[in-house]
């Protein structure tokens, strides 16, 4: 059960807020943990009782880091224990996904992957563990006190609208509203508007282009036309930022309605004018959380390294946000690709480019990521060569199809190409904005009652939308699905 | 206190390669267009280098402006 899943939006979530709103104040928390622990169980039953040990375990590891602070060697065993705790079941998370998939036959004999198929390690647990480790390393610095409460604790961990894809809270971000979440009205309508834009991100921009240009992905060698690689690489970069943020903008929506303020996962990241620009903008709560607990830690313990200390901190920094995505070739060469042009800009590409003409920046900056893109999304590394290599123009071997034959390749159609372009318009902020100034220059009636009710009407038609995407996708992907 | 803030004022520009900063108590990162996590730790280096004194990590991540800094210098000389 994911967020566009049909039970989840018109069974699961609704029931929830329902319920959440008709209970008694006092009770609304535990209703969330509840809720919680329900969507876990749809997920895969064997998802709770793990989540439930485990956030045990940080919980009284938090509770010992805050209540023995004047030993501190002990202080910072318990630390490292906990850290442990996390960073090994997360590899082991990751090592079992690895194992499930192609690597698995390059690596083990085929008896193998089977035994792995029956570890089951829970939904988003990622998140989970880099934000209990967060919380961990936060009592033992004293940032924030330890949570007494179990029940508190374990809401922190596993209120399921920012279990699918974050955003990685830090708990003195959420810890008033654990203890008494005030929902309101407003609040919960601006949450619904998210919810449904969040919606038509996903269904209607992300998955209809995923599904033209996953099939030319997964090809043994990309033997198409420059043409079609790059409509695949921008593609792929309008795909993934639609996708993550819209699923983003559900989680957020969601907490909204439950009285939650979640930390805002993106910015506009495609106007980025460096790398360093880039990262402030693209899945703030990793790449915060990456420079709070990985890169400022070892940049403090070595200050007094003389030689390319801050280079090496962001590489290895850098390094530790591929693995986070998985244990596999192509992420770690990505996240290392980011943090050698982080490292770069460090050292002298930032004053360069601060002199640089505004349109160079970003040009640089998109080139670097879409680069970036393309190491990213294909598995097999000699597949990312050939295919870089075909942006250039440089033939294969095979001789590529053309633009206008698609066969083996999917239709590129005119739903596509609409997803594809409303996709590119609204990804830097000059449509929207013009938007909103149209509407603030007109008068109040315009203002206050018009463009509100027609801004509700079209996100009720693409909720609908989005509604009968979802449904007809479902219901051909089970038809072949059964062969 | 004075003397305090007459240095940082000269580290300040320093590290953030801006002769025009003038520090003031209330001052934060987010009033420093060149003052992220990264010149954060060259600043706090320097800090220790000319002021001759030790900071540890609790005390850097509890500074919420230049008169905790300020503060927290005066306390070690």
């Amino acid at each position: 059960m994911t967020f566009t899943s049909p039970s989840f939006l018109l069974l699961f979530f609704p029931a929830a807020v329902i319920f959440f709103f008709l209970s008694d104040k006092r009770y609304r928390p535990y209703f969330l943990l509840f809720a919680s622990g329900l969507f876990y169980v749809f997920n895969n039953p064997l998802f709770l009782p793990i989540l439930i040990v485990v956030t045990w375990l940080n919980f009284i590891l938090g509770k010992d880091l805050g209540q023995q602070r004047e030993d501190e060697k002990r202080n910072k065993r318990t630390l490292i224990l906990g850290v442990l705790l996390n960073v090994l079941m997360l590899v082991f998370y990751k090592f079992s996904e690895l194992m499930l998939g192609d690597y698995a036959l390059f690596i083990l004999p085929s008896s193998a992957p089977s035994f792995f198929s029956h570890i089951m390690l829970p939904l988003g647990f990622s998140y989970i563990a880099f934000q209990n480790i967060a919380y961990l390393y936060d009592v033992h610095n004293e940032v924030n006190e330890a949570e007494m409460r179990f029940w508190d604790y374990a809401l922190y961990t596993l209120f399921f609208p920012k279990v699918l894809v974050g955003p990685i809270m830090r708990y003195r971000m959420m810890k008033a509203d654990l203890k008494n979440p005030t929902p309101n009205i407003e609040n919960a309508a601006k949450g619904i508007r998210r919810m449904i834009i969040g919606l038509a991100k996903k269904v209607l921009i992300a998955d209809i282009i995923a599904r033209a240009i996953n099939p030319s992905f997964e090809l043994a060698t990309p033997n198409f036309s420059s043409g079609i690689a790059w409509f695949m690489l921008i593609g792929y970069a309008v795909q993934l930022y639609y996708d993550f943020s819209g699923l983003t903008d559900m989680a957020l929506g969601m907490g909204q309605i439950f009285g939650f303020d979640l930390m805002e996962n993106f910015n506009y990241p495609y106007i980025a004018q460096s790398i360093s620009d880039f990262w402030r903008r693209w899945h703030i709560s990793l790449s915060s959380w990456v420079r709070d607990y990985i890169f400022t830690p070892m940049e403090f313990k070595r200050r007094r390294v003389k030689f390319a200390r801050q280079q090496t901190h962001i590489l290895l920094a850098f390094l530790i946000m591929g693995l986070w995505h998985g244990l596999t070739p192509n992420f770690i060469l990505w996240g290392l690709f980011n943090g050698i042009f982080l490292a770069l800009e460090i050292t002298f590409l930032s004053k360069a480019l601060r002199k640089a003409w505004r349109p160079l920046r970003h040009l640089y900056a998109i080139c670097v990521v879409l680069i970036g893109w393309a190491i990213f999304r294909t598995s097999n590394l000699t597949y990312a060569v050939h295919f870089l290599g075909r942006l250039v123009g440089t033939a294969s071997s095979v001789t590529p199809l053309p633009f206008v034959l698609t066969n083996p390749l999917p239709i590129i159609d005119n739903t596509v190409w609409l997803a594809f372009i409303i996709g590119l318009i609204f990804s830097i902020p000059v449509v929207p904005e013009f938007i909103r100034k149209f509407i603030s220059r007109k008068g109040p009636f315009i203002k206050s009652v018009f463009a509100p009710v027609f801004c509700d009407v079209i996100l009720v038609l693409l909720f609908l939308l989005s509604l009968a995407s979802i449904i007809s996708t479902n219901a051909v992907g089970n038809i072949y699905g059964g062969f | 206190m004075s003397e305090v803030y007459e240095q940082l004022n000269d580290i300040f520009r320093e590290v953030f390669d801006n002769p025009e900063i003038e520090v003031s108590p209330e001052m934060t990162a987010d009033d420093i267009e060149e003052w992220d996590s990264m010149t954060h730790i060259n600043l706090i280096l320097m800090i220790e280098l000319r002021f001759d004194i030790e900071f540890d990590q609790k005390e850097v991540m509890r500074f919420e402006n230049v008169n905790d800094l300020a503060v927290a210098i005066q306390r070690k000389l």
